[in-house]
């Protein structure tokens, strides 16, 4: 009788075994996908894309440049030029959030740096020449608003 | 006859000892902003998946850009590590930094592994670092290798805030994204939002040598300029009327955005500052202005704002910082700031 029931054992066993192996721990279920996650998803991506072309608009409009300093003159008598420029190589970093006085209607904002760069000189015309180098460093905190979600991020008119 | 041999000698030693001493002088010292980085890397399996349209998997851009950052990495009396998360685990412990074997270490980080199953759990990577800075003294950099995918676990965004909230200003969180989904961004500039100390740089614009430069620099020494504590907010969507100075229903969300900033900065004191373009006269505008930026204080005020940290004044056209010829920088200069005093 052991006998006759041995190789069904010893088939139980092994179909144990290879169920075992094959038992994989199942992954987590993905992340529930919140429709006003998925919104705030969308806007991010839209406003960060207006962000390349605000900075754009920004540098193309600003009048500050090494072409059109700010001339002081310091205590020591000499002249310093300055100019502010738009950090280049770094990411403007972008938020969204929906806006809790104004349901349906959500709020951006571009943040990125703006560097003040200066030169000293015993003339005007020396400093101006340069060379200029960063001396200090402001975050720029730009913010807009859309009045739904539909809405594109755009410049003000 | 010896002694006047020895003079020339002498006296040519003193000259490269002067010439040494200046060079020394004139060169820019570096100082360490920090007194240690972690490298911390995302070793998850959307990491080992090509980066937008490249063949380039983001795990081999992450390797290739830490090799190069340790190479350009000065040898200043900081400590260095190497961690990953997704699976969290520790290359390198901190320790005092050396080049070789930094470079050592990123060169063991592998890049060609199995996808599956390696699902990202960013937020318990960073709770899971909390230790390893707790352990540390003085200030701290993380650099994140990521692209801000976070499928399990804790949300990285409160974990993060969770760290600057115990480190404060002794923790700054870098990220290098590389990240090519929406919600990974999104993610991604979250934390970055969090200290302005950041230095938000992505992956892509790495691989460009001064950009590169740029970060070690802005990161890892004080050569460059200082970060000012400052903060300057622009409202864009205050869209006032012709001659108009009263806060609308479609302004709300700007200025609430403002108000969050503000409740979260108490120590901060701010002058809210009207400016106009340059058609009409400087008196009107400078009156218009004027007008705009109290309308700005008195919403403030109303929404528990102390009147005390709030001062306010129009500019009209007096602080032209955009070209008035073209239509786009008129639009441009009218504006409301707030500005940190």
């Amino acid at each position: 009788m052991t006998r006759n029931l041995l190789p069904l054992l010893l088939f139980l066993l092994l179909l144990l075994a290879a169920t075992s192996a094959l038992a994989v721990e199942p992954a987590p279920a993905p992340a529930a996908q919140d429709p006003e996650q998925l919104v705030l998803d969308d806007l991010h991506t839209r406003l960060a894309s207006f962000a390349d072309q605000w900075l754009a608009t920004l540098r193309r409009s600003q009048l500050s440049g090494p072409g059109n300093c700010e001339i002081t003159r310091g205590a020591d008598g000499r002249y310093v030029a300055r100019y502010q420029h738009i950090q280049d190589g770094v990411a403007p970093v972008c938020l969204v959030r929906a806006s809790e006085l104004k349901p349906g209607a959500y709020i951006g904002s571009i943040q990125y740096k703006v560097e003040m760069l200066e030169c000293a000189g015993d003339t005007p015309q020396a400093a101006k020449a340069g060379p200029f180098e960063a001396v200090s460093r402001m975050t720029m905190n730009e913010i807009f608003s859309i009045q739904s979600k539909d809405a594109p991020w755009c410049a003000p008119k | 006859m010896k002694r006047l041999h020895r003079l020339p000698l002498a006296l040519a030693a003193l000259a490269a000892l002067v010439l040494l001493a200046s060079a020394a002088l004139a060169a820019p010292k570096m100082t360490p902003k920090v007194d240690n980085f972690i490298l911390f890397v995302d070793y998850s399996g959307s990491m080992a998946m090509d980066y937008k349209n490249t063949n380039t998997s983001k795990i081999l851009m992450a390797q290739s850009a830490m090799t190069s950052m340790n190479q350009k990495i000065p040898a200043l009396p900081y400590k260095g590590a190497l961690y990953t998360f997704a699976p969290f685990g520790k290359v390198q412990e901190l320790k005092p930094y050396d080049k070789g074997a930094l470079g050592a270490a990123i060169a063991t980080i592998k890049t060609n592994y199995d996808i599956f199953g390696r699902q990202t759990a960013m937020g318990d990577g960073l709770a899971s670092l909390d230790p390893v800075i707790g352990a540390s003294s003085g200030k701290i950099a993380v650099i994140l290798f990521t692209d801000g995918e976070s499928n399990l676990g804790s949300d990285p965004v409160a974990e993060a805030k969770t760290l600057y909230a115990k480190y404060g200003n002794r923790l700054c969180l870098h990220v290098v994204s590389y990240a090519d989904t929406a919600r990974g961004k999104r993610i991604i500039d979250e934390i970055r939002s969090l200290s302005k100390c950041v230095v938000a740089v992505d992956g892509a614009a790495l691989q460009n040598a001064a950009v590169l430069d740029q970060f070690v620099k802005d990161v890892f020494y004080d050569m460059g300029p200082a970060d000012a504590d400052k903060e300057l907010i622009v409202f864009r969507s205050l869209n006032f009327g012709f001659d108009k100075s009263a806060i609308t229903p479609e302004m709300l969300p700007s200025l609430e955005q403002a108000l969050l900033i503000l409740k979260q900065r108490p120590d901060l004191s701010i002058v809210v500052e009207g400016h106009t373009d340059s058609v009409g006269s400087d008196d009107y505008n400078k009156r218009l202005s004027d007008r705009r930026a109290k309308s700005v204080v008195d919403w403030l005020v109303q929404h528990g704002i102390a009147a005390s940290r709030i001062e306010y004044a129009g500019h009209g056209e007096s602080q032209l910082k955009y070209d008035n010829t073209t239509e786009e920088g008129r639009a441009l200069s009218r504006r409301v700031e707030i500005r940190s005093k």
